[in-house]
């Protein structure tokens, strides 16, 4: 089982490094462990996350792609679907049969015929427009609804702060 | 007819009396003796692995892995119910073996999904913790390249900052970007670093930049 997940993570690794979609780096952090991914992703443009680059770590279930990796931000990140603790929370990181919150269509939620690319691309836009039907830090999803300058500042920040300035 | 049905009905009530000790009293079938065709069977049954491990069976586990995280769950459980669930012996037994035995592979528990995969279940997760991520110059010790091909001065236009980055050796963005799938691990595992700190190296001057503009 683990070898069809190795093969599978092995030429997604090999697609990202061949045809790296714009704005994002991917790949395993030890070619040894091939279940732990490291992702860099830039900031959309126009949106409050323009310039920054924000890591992330991907880890995959050794039934891979059956199940979806999980995904978690290894920076502040301040957004409506971003737990704290850097975890980030959208449909297609959900199995089908694992719908917290009853609204997801099955076609956006996690299937084998997903990628890793195609969720670093959904995060990304995830960044542009928070979903606020689902939010996994309540607290930035309120201030992204009520109080937006508030939220920018906050983001900016954590921007400059991760590129070192 | 009853002449058959007396040892019929002293046989039913020895199986019988054999599947209730089974079923109640499971440690003491413990011996190989008496599991020697059906050992695995015998062993998963106990825990009840058809269905999930019970709890309190899953406290003494969790007391086992609180000291030894790096140990599978499934090898602790496995240890535990050989010896009748003796923690301390599990700990001892790791202690002197630095390891535990490894289970067979017909040995697959179910164990319950901690609750707390839901964020209620987080109770400080309201706040995001100060200075708990290395910035990413920090974090890929980049500060070096930093001062390399960061124009320190008088590199206000586009044009001259391009040229003050050759030091990167190569011509950078283009380098990395051009360069595609190696056979060699080694080589993949550069290029992927390379392409990392081209990217966080790239936001940062644009950033500066900016900071300077404003």
């Amino acid at each position: 089982m683990s070898s069809v997940a190795q093969k599978r993570l092995l030429s997604e690794y090999k697609t990202l490094t061949n045809e790296p979609p714009e704005g994002i780096t991917a790949g395993p952090v030890n070619e040894d462990d091939i279940f732990v991914w490291e992702a860099l992703i830039q900031g959309p443009e126009g949106t409050p996350f323009e310039g920054g680059v924000f890591p992330a770590e991907l880890k995959f279930p050794k039934d891979y792609p059956l199940a979806p990796p999980t995904m978690k931000f290894t920076c502040d990140m301040w957004h409506p679907n971003v737990y704290a603790n850097g975890m980030v929370c959208i449909s297609i990181l959900h199995a089908p049969g694992d719908d917290p919150n009853h609204y997801e269509h099955a076609s956006e939620r996690w299937s084998p015929i997903q990628s890793v690319e195609k969720i670093l691309i959904s995060v990304m836009s995830m960044l542009a427009e928070p979903n606020d039907e689902s939010p996994a830090n309540v607290d930035a999803a309120r201030m992204w609804r009520e109080r937006r300058e508030e939220y920018v500042g906050i983001v900016r920040a954590n921007v400059r702060k991760g590129l070192g300035l | 007819m009853s002449d058959v049905n007396i040892p019929q009905l002293v046989f039913l009530a020895v199986v019988g009396f054999l599947v209730v000790r089974w079923y109640l009293k499971p440690g003491s079938l413990a011996d190989p003796s008496s599991s020697s065709s059906s050992g695995s069977r015998t062993a998963s049954s106990r825990t009840g692995l058809r269905g999930e491990v019970p709890p309190q069976t899953m406290v003494r586990v969790e007391r086992v892995a609180q000291m030894f995280p790096q140990l599978e769950r499934r090898d602790i459980l496995w240890d535990l119910q050989r010896h009748g669930g003796d923690v301390q012996g599990t700990i001892e037994r790791v202690l002197s073996l630095g390891r535990l035995g490894t289970p067979p592979q017909s040995f697959q528990p179910i164990f319950p999904t901690p609750a707390n995969a839901s964020p209620a279940a987080r109770p400080n997760a309201s706040q995001p913790s100060k200075s708990a991520h290395p910035d990413l110059i920090t974090r890929y010790n980049l500060s070096s390249k930093l001062s390399a091909s960061s124009p320190s001065s008088g590199a206000d236009s586009p044009a001259i900052a391009a040229t003050s980055e050759r030091p990167l050796s190569e011509i950078p963005t283009s380098s990395a970007a051009k360069e595609g799938w190696s056979s060699n691990k080694v080589e993949r595992a550069q290029l992927l670093q390379r392409r990392r700190e081209e990217m966080i190296l790239a936001a940062r001057r644009k950033m500066e930049e900016e900071g300077k503009g404003a």
